[in-house]
């Protein structure tokens, strides 16, 4: 097993990785419901972030590592960067990123934002953050996403480490909890399955300290 | 119009989106000393900015933003006021 640091060939496999991850396992894609556009219009428009270069949130080249396969192959990946670093939240980077790409879509997706962010856990400045972890199914089993973690975690380990997950998600949640990460906040909303904004009603931020 | 005068002008805005009438501009005000500066509320504050002094931002220089005081020079910059 190869783990690097994410190259460009790798974008195809690290969009999956995003949309994957944000179904929690799930059919729902959040920015799909939320925004009106299709899985495909999403990914040209990461696409389209991915070129931006901004650092300091997950959606950045920079900040990924992948699992490679025998046959050269991304077969698991992950964004890791730490939080706040420059003084502006990775959430906020985000918000400003998605609403100069989704100007037109912004504003009819705002009660729909409201609910969503009813569940937003704020993230912890100089916390190492880890996102978008996913596996392709095909290779899982394997240990791929355990090692990248560790991989992750020891790349810096002068941070403690945040993820946050849907708690719906109870093989990430076990895994997580495997390597030593605690629940540390919980947040719920019981209009974000109804809404089928989310897959899971439920939002944990697990942490892990040194030691 | 001048830097204090930009200040000023923001105060309103700043006072609706945040609900906060009393909200003191500072150029070091930033998104961690106001309660309900979340990045819902940032955007709202951005887009009525934008309106107000008919500008717009880039998206290099939104992510560029720290504080206040950062906002107030790209608005001196693209108003072309000292």
């Amino acid at each position: 097993m190869i783990i690097r640091q994410a190259e460009t060939k790798d974008l195809d496999f690290i969009i999956d990785c995003i949309i994957e991850s944000e179904k929690s396992g799930g059919d729902i894609f959040p920015y799909s419901e939320a925004f009106g556009i299709s899985v495909l219009q999403f990914s040209q428009i990461i696409k389209g972030i991915f070129d931006e270069e901004i650092a300091d949130q997950p959606w950045c080249l920079d900040h990924w590592y992948v699992v490679e396969s025998e046959e050269g192959d991304a077969v698991a990946g992950l964004s890791a960067w730490v939080e706040g670093v420059e003084g502006v939240s990775s959430d906020m980077l985000k918000a400003q990123i998605l609403n100069f790409f989704l100007k037109k879509e912004w504003e009819a997706a705002t009660e729909k934002l409201q609910v969503l962010s009813s569940v937003s856990i704020p993230r912890i400045p100089q916390y190492l953050q880890l996102e978008h972890l996913y596996t392709h199914p095909l290779h899982r089993g394997k240990g791929y996403m355990k090692a990248l973690i560790h991989y992750a975690l020891e790349l810096y380990k002068d941070f403690p480490a945040e993820i946050q997950v849907l708690e719906i998600n109870k093989n990430a949640v076990s895994l997580y909890g495997y390597i030593g990460f605690l629940v540390s906040e919980r947040q719920c909303n019981d209009a974000l399955e109804r809404l089928s904004l989310l897959s899971g009603n439920c939002k944990l931020q697990l942490i892990k300290n040194h030691g | 119009m001048d830097r204090a005068l930009i200040t000023q002008e923001l105060q309103p805005i700043f006072a609706k989106v945040f609900r906060n009438p009393e909200i003191e501009i500072t150029d070091t005000l930033n998104a961690e000393q106001v309660s309900g500066w979340d990045s819902l509320t940032h955007l709202s504050m951005i887009a009525d900015v934008e309106s107000h002094f008919q500008i717009k931002f880039k998206l290099k220089e939104l992510i560029g933003m720290k504080n206040v005081g950062d906002m107030i020079d790209l608005i001196i910059a693209k108003k072309g006021v000292s």
